[in-house]
């Protein structure tokens, strides 16, 4: 029997499951990993071979629920591989990029993106805080600019988590330096909703009224990218 | 006009000291740090000047100064930036040596006091043991009286200056069935056979400091290596003890003070939502709260401080100091992170080394939970 109301049987399954997995995988290297300040990327492939990445997220993109509670059973059993880092890691991939992704993409990209992420065949990250700005949001500085069918984005992103080895970054990016102006350089009604819940808070009312939102966007940015360094 | 309880002797002490810090610590704090160690030089450096000895007697070499002249320089060290060399040199100035002076004979303070000032000699203490440290009835270490001497059998660890040490003032056991009375000082040359640095450990700060566990197998002592009279050891640690806890205090608010300063400067300077973050309330507050409880927490090491001055011997203040520096130190460090924010939390800034320096100070020099039970006993608790 569960020991909590909120669990069922198979997320007891799940949860069996997992921590087998991460005491026997994860925790026996967990001082190495520590002691190198890396851990081996083929993690992910392993965590994404057992679906434990796609928790949350449902089958025409590749996961197995949407389940919230068990993606919650994993989060709470990564824990036990005794390395904040490896689970933050793990976390930053599927709790933020995935979820950006799948939250705010078009079908398309996730095709293109999630799914491999969710497989573990790609690693990613989210790129908001910069050297001058994190929950400031609406102070970023990082810009991207039409270029006819293309943005061209500049700027500098840091305290990235899998910054350095991810495939793919989401990437927050002001598109309207001028807010009052805010042309919508935006990617579709979902895109928007990220926009404003990212920047409104602190803008005066004029503003506010004016654009609805600091002139914020996200992208998906692939390591390979010209321009891209980590 | 000099803050009580100085005079301006010692603001000028003060001045000399900070200079000297200034330029020949501070500078090598990073490399010290990386390294693992600070050069041996710096000892004899602090002894050629007499930073080693302010209060001790001219005859040894000493400043003939009185110990509040140690307060400054345990405060001013913390402008070089890296606890561990702090610490390193307060072990030397107020822990290792001072039982030397009060409890030695003449030769004993002709043999080691005077290197000991001089800078010649580093010395460390051997009173912690893998299982025993504040509870010191409990070490396990023996000297078993021989012929002319003592032979000794044990281990001590995490002994600052262990692995560069000359000379360990050592507490053992001479008396397994005598309780309090069966414990004994004595002061060992670590060149001596049988003595051995088993290895360094590695620790969250202080990592300029070299921190040992150390060995004693079939070590013979002769007789005059005995420091103060046989069995009075348990109560002349303790004596000993008090200097160190008031130094540590002294030095964990000094510390405090410098992480508050550093804290104020980028609070006023890093802006978020339009203005400085000094100047969000929730900020503001932090750094009021903070200097208020540095502030009072360094007027009850200088009580303390002022009392030993004055000849007293305030267990119960300099418990008391131990434990709230102790406390302010690391929820100062704590909260100075929060406002460096990513950057604090990342090792490019030096409040990271401060935060993880402060937090040995809960623990050395005897436990935070120690601290409390001295003063509930002198509480009648």
């Amino acid at each position: 029997m569960s020991d909590t109301l909120l669990f069922s049987p198979e997320h007891d399954e799940l949860r069996a499951q997992v921590r087998g997995f991460v005491e026997k995988e994860l925790a026996p290297y967990a001082e190495e990993w520590e002691r190198q300040g890396e851990f081996p990327k083929s993690i992910f492939s392993r965590v994404g071979e057992l679906g434990l990445f796609g928790m949350k997220f449902p089958e025409e993109v590749g996961g197995s629920g949407p389940d919230f509670l068990a993606d919650a059973v994993i989060t709470e059993e990564l824990v036990g591989c005794h390395s904040g880092g490896v689970s933050a890691s793990l976390g930053a991939h599927k709790d933020l990029a995935c979820l950006y992704l799948y939250n705010f993409g078009t079908s398309e990209q996730h095709q293109r993106w999630l799914r491999p992420a969710i497989e573990g065949r790609s690693v990613g990250g989210l790129a908001v805080t910069e050297p001058d700005a994190g929950s400031d949001v609406a102070s970023l500085k990082c810009s991207a600019k039409r270029d006819g069918d293309d943005w061209i984005i500049n700027g500098s992103k840091l305290f990235i988590s899998n910054g350095a080895w991810a495939d793919f970054v989401v990437v927050a990016a002001k598109t309207d330096q001028v807010v009052e102006g805010a042309s919508g350089a935006r990617r579709g009604d979902k895109e928007k909703k990220v926009v404003e819940g990212a920047s409104g808070a602190r803008r005066g009312d004029k503003e506010k009224k004016a654009a609805g939102h600091g002139g914020l966007t996200l992208f998906v940015v692939e390591k390979g990218m010209p321009g891209f360094e980590a | 006009m000099s803050h009580w309880p100085f005079s301006e002797e010692h603001d000028e002490l003060r001045d000399s000291i900070r200079a000297f810090v200034e330029a020949e610590l501070a500078p090598h704090a990073e490399e010290w740090e990386a390294r693992g160690s600070f050069p041996d030089r710096v000892f004899s450096r602090l002894g050629e000047l007499g930073f080693l000895g302010l209060s001790y007697p001219e005859e040894y070499g000493g400043g003939g100064g009185d110990y509040l002249c140690n307060i400054v320089l345990a405060e001013e060290m913390t402008g070089s930036g890296t606890g561990g060399l702090t610490m390193a040199v307060a072990v030397q100035t107020d822990m290792a040596v001072p039982p030397l002076f009060k409890f030695g004979t003449e030769e004993q303070k002709k043999r080691y006091l005077v290197p000991a000032l001089a800078g010649e000699k580093i010395f460390c203490l051997g009173i912690s043991e893998p299982d025993a440290g504040s509870d010191v009835a409990s070490i396990a270490t023996t000297a078993k009286k021989v012929d002319g001497g003592w032979l000794v059998n044990g281990r001590k660890i995490f002994i600052t200056n262990g692995r560069r040490a000359n000379v360990m003032t050592l507490v053992a056991k001479t008396d397994r069935d005598a309780g309090h009375q069966g414990i004994s000082l004595f002061v060992v040359d670590t060149d001596t056979a049988g003595y051995k640095v088993e290895r360094t450990l590695d620790k969250v700060g202080m990592h300029s400091s070299d921190t040992a566990e150390i060995s004693f197998t079939d070590m013979f002592l002769p007789e005059d290596a005995l420091l103060g009279k046989e069995g009075e050891g348990f109560y002349n640690i303790s004596w000993e003890l008090q200097g160190e806890r008031l130094i540590g205090a002294a030095g964990a608010i000094a510390g405090a003070h410098r992480m508050f300063d550093a804290a104020r400067g980028y609070a006023l300077q890093r802006h978020t939502f339009g203005k400085p973050i000094a100047k969000h309330q929730a900020i503001r507050y932090m750094l009021a709260d903070m200097i208020t409880e540095i502030e009072a927490a360094q007027q009850l090491v200088y009580e303390a401080a002022w009392k030993v001055n004055a000849g007293e011997y305030p267990v119960r203040e300099i418990s008391m100091a131990k434990l709230l520096t102790g406390e302010v130190a690391w929820k100062t460090a704590d909260r100075c992170m929060q406002i460096f924010g990513g950057y604090g939390y990342a090792m490019e800034f030096p409040i990271q080394r401060a935060w993880r320096d402060a937090r040995l100070i809960r623990i050395g020099g005897g436990t935070d939970e120690v601290m409390r039970e001295v003063i509930g006993r002198i509480e009648g608790l």
